[in-house]
């Protein structure tokens, strides 16, 4: 994610700070970290960035499986943190979906299929 | 309100006889020493006493007293501590026993006012009903002092709290009523300057008018001269009880050579409206300059008094020189001089004051003659008309103007001045911790009666405030139960003080285009302040003071 220095040093701390209050794991090996309070204006715009690990981590999910793709979420305001928040809950509980991440898929494929399944829901 | 009212007058009878007895059995007392010029130190050391009691010792501000009190009715009633009673009681009996040229007047409103106001903040009166204690309070003072009930409920109705509605006139009398007939009980039913006036004809009415502009004048100068010594004294780098010392002794020096003019001076206004005692014309003229310039090296240099006394002597002394001078003109029917006297009393109150209506009563209640009203009338109206064409303000208000702390009855800064935040706040609501989870949120919502719920953090601080509106949409989405804390969608709002003007407040609701925001006094939090809240409020308010 290309972020600007200040928050981009202080982000893991700030993302742990999050997951000691409770887990971010939804499930099915995926997590979707975020800041306690939305960032305002030390970023830019809201973003999500996907990292899919090179080991599978314990997040403490409710389903006891490790998680192997991380979406962070970085949002400006409330608003944005709920809206991106819940749209990325919603597809990312699709049993489609998580098949289609379990085969590790590439960026454009990735933007790909989740504007095809937002285009559905709309 | 009555029974608070009836308290109130009680105790300012109480204390308006206590002070004036004190102050004569001071000024008795120092005469009895028959010191002969060392007579001059008395005012320096009660003024440089006083100064250092009431400034370094009690922390009090000095000021003439009824200023203080109008702008406590305009900025919040917190300004009339309990301490007020004290040091201006104190003050002003070291500064006007020893010879001062001042009043009591304007200590004991201020002595009344902090009374009404401390027993207001005593039985956790919002702050409404304060001011009006406040306005009480001023009432029973004057009334308790001149033995005068209709000037006090006058004086505060026209300059203290300028609102004639059913709710201030009743509890007002009572306060004024009960002020004076305890002062009678304990001191008798004393007349200050009783006065047979046998009549006016035309041609005295007409000079009326002219006495009315003459005293008009005066009036600008005395208060300008007030100022003008202030700064002068100001300029004087020196400790405050010093200062007082300095004018002290300076007023000391001219009451050496004319007496008349220390303390509050009435016992020359008796002399001037005794017609078997009648002074030279030019004894006159240089009492009414010795006491302009007494009294404003007095207050001037930091002494604690009021202008009610030497407005009302320098009035009487200006009104006999101009009825004397009447007389050596070929005039028929001209009135007697007394009673030129007298209306010259009630054109200074009316200039100095701007409040003509308190110059008529007062004249007309301590000389008990209703003969009297057409002359008063006409010189505090026409007095009234000249000052104000030149002043923008009375004597106390003219520096509230300056610094923008007066406020106009009618406008939208003088309703929102008598709501106070902590009086409307909305304490009906469900705080909620910035951890909360949205699964927990829930449980705490089914509770709640407001669509707000406050967010504080650890130590207890509020962090911002979650709109159910901004929730709603995704309050049963289940997949964000345990993702989504009320600290990621809460918003960051301004935080209101407790003591900030509503003014200051509405501002806070444009800019952040919130209907409520959170109280805090320091880093604790206290409660909402609602948009609809204050509006409804305001509308009382304007509903109240429409009456």
């Amino acid at each position: 994610m290309d972020l600007p220095q200040p928050i981009g040093d202080s982000l893991p701390e700030l993302l742990l700070q999050r997951e000691h209050l409770s887990s971010t794991g939804i499930g099915n090996g995926i997590a979707i970290p975020h800041c306690k309070t939305p960032l305002g204006k030390q970023i830019n715009k809201s973003m999500v960035g996907t990292f899919f690990l090179e080991n599978s981590l314990d997040f403490m999910a409710p389903d006891g499986l490790p998680v192997f793709v991380v979406f962070v979420l970085l949002s400006v305001n409330s608003f944005h943190h709920l809206q991106l928040l819940s749209q990325l809950a919603r597809i990312l509980s699709q049993s489609q979906m998580i098949d289609f991440l379990n085969n590790s898929p590439s960026l454009d494929n990735l933007v790909e299929q989740f504007q095809k399944t937002l285009a559905e829901k709309a | 309100m009555m029974t608070a009212a009836l308290a109130i007058g009680l105790g300012c009878g109480v204390l308006a006889v206590g002070l004036n007895w004190s102050v004569h059995s001071l000024r008795l007392f120092i005469s009895d020493l028959d010191l002969g010029w060392r007579a001059i130190f008395f005012p320096a050391l009660g003024a440089g006493i006083a100064v250092f009691l009431v400034r370094s010792l009690m922390h009090d501000s000095a000021g003439h007293g009824v200023s203080d009190v109008i702008k406590a009715i305009a900025m919040g009633s917190e300004g009339l501590r309990r301490r007020m009673i004290f040091s201006r009681f104190f003050g002003s009996f070291l500064t006007v026993g020893s010879g001062g040229s001042t009043g009591l007047e304007g200590p004991i409103v201020s002595i009344g006012a902090a009374l009404g106001s401390t027993l207001g903040r005593w039985l956790n009166m919002n702050e409404r009903h304060k001011k009006l204690l406040v306005g009480y309070g001023a009432a029973g003072a004057v009334a308790g002092i001149f033995n005068a009930p209709l000037t006090g409920l006058i004086f505060s109705l026209e300059i203290i709290i300028g609102e004639w509605t059913y709710l201030t006139i009743l509890p007002t009398i009572i306060a004024a009523v009960s002020a004076t007939e305890l002062s009678r009980w304990i001191t008798g039913n004393k007349i200050a300057f009783f006065q047979e006036i046998a009549g006016f004809s035309l041609t005295s009415l007409l000079a009326c008018f002219v006495l009315g502009a003459l005293t008009g004048v005066i009036s600008i100068l005395f208060a300008r001269s007030l100022l003008l010594w202030e700064k002068f004294f100001t300029k004087v780098s020196l400790h405050h009880w010093i200062r007082a010392a300095i004018g002290g002794l300076f007023v000391g020096t001219l009451g050496f050579f004319m007496p008349e003019v220390l303390s509050e001076g009435y016992s020359a206004t008796q002399v001037f409206l005794t017609d078997s005692i009648r002074p030279e014309l030019a004894f006159v003229l240089l009492f009414v300059l010795l006491k302009f310039l007494a009294c404003g090296m007095t207050l001037g240099s930091g002494g604690i008094g009021g202008v009610f006394a030497p407005s009302l002597v320098i009035g009487s002394g200006v009104g006999l020189a101009f009825g004397m001078i009447m007389h050596s003109l070929p005039l028929d029917g001209v009135a007697e001089d007394a009673a030129f006297a007298l209306a010259g009393m009630a054109g200074m109150v009316a200039g100095v004051m701007h409040g003509p209506l308190t110059g008529i009563f007062l004249v007309m209640e301590v000389t008990r003659g209703y003969s009297m009203i057409l002359p008063l009338m006409l010189t505090a109206s026409s007095a009234m008309v000249v000052s104000s064409f030149f002043e923008i303000g009375s004597v106390y208000t003219q520096d509230l103007i300056k610094q923008g702390s007066l406020i106009k009855r009618g406008t939208d800064r003088y309703l929102l001045h008598h709501l106070n935040i902590g009086d409307i706040l909305d304490k009906d609501f469900i705080t909620i911790r910035e951890d909360l989870l949205l699964r927990n949120f829930i449980e705490e919502f089914k509770k709640a009666r407001r669509n707000y719920f406050p967010v504080l953090n650890k130590e207890n601080k509020c962090v911002g405030v979650v709109f159910l509106d901004d929730i709603r949409p995704h309050l049963f989405d289940r997949s964000l139960y345990d993702l989504v804390t009320m600290g990621s969608v809460m918003r960051n709002l301004p935080l209101i003080s407790l003591n900030e003007p509503i003014s200051a407040a509405l501002d806070k609701f444009e800019t952040s285009k919130a209907w409520s925001l959170p109280v805090v006094e320091g880093d604790q939090f206290l409660g909402m302040l609602s948009k609809s809240t204050l509006f409804d409020h305001y509308r009382r308010e304007l509903q109240i003071q429409s009456i």
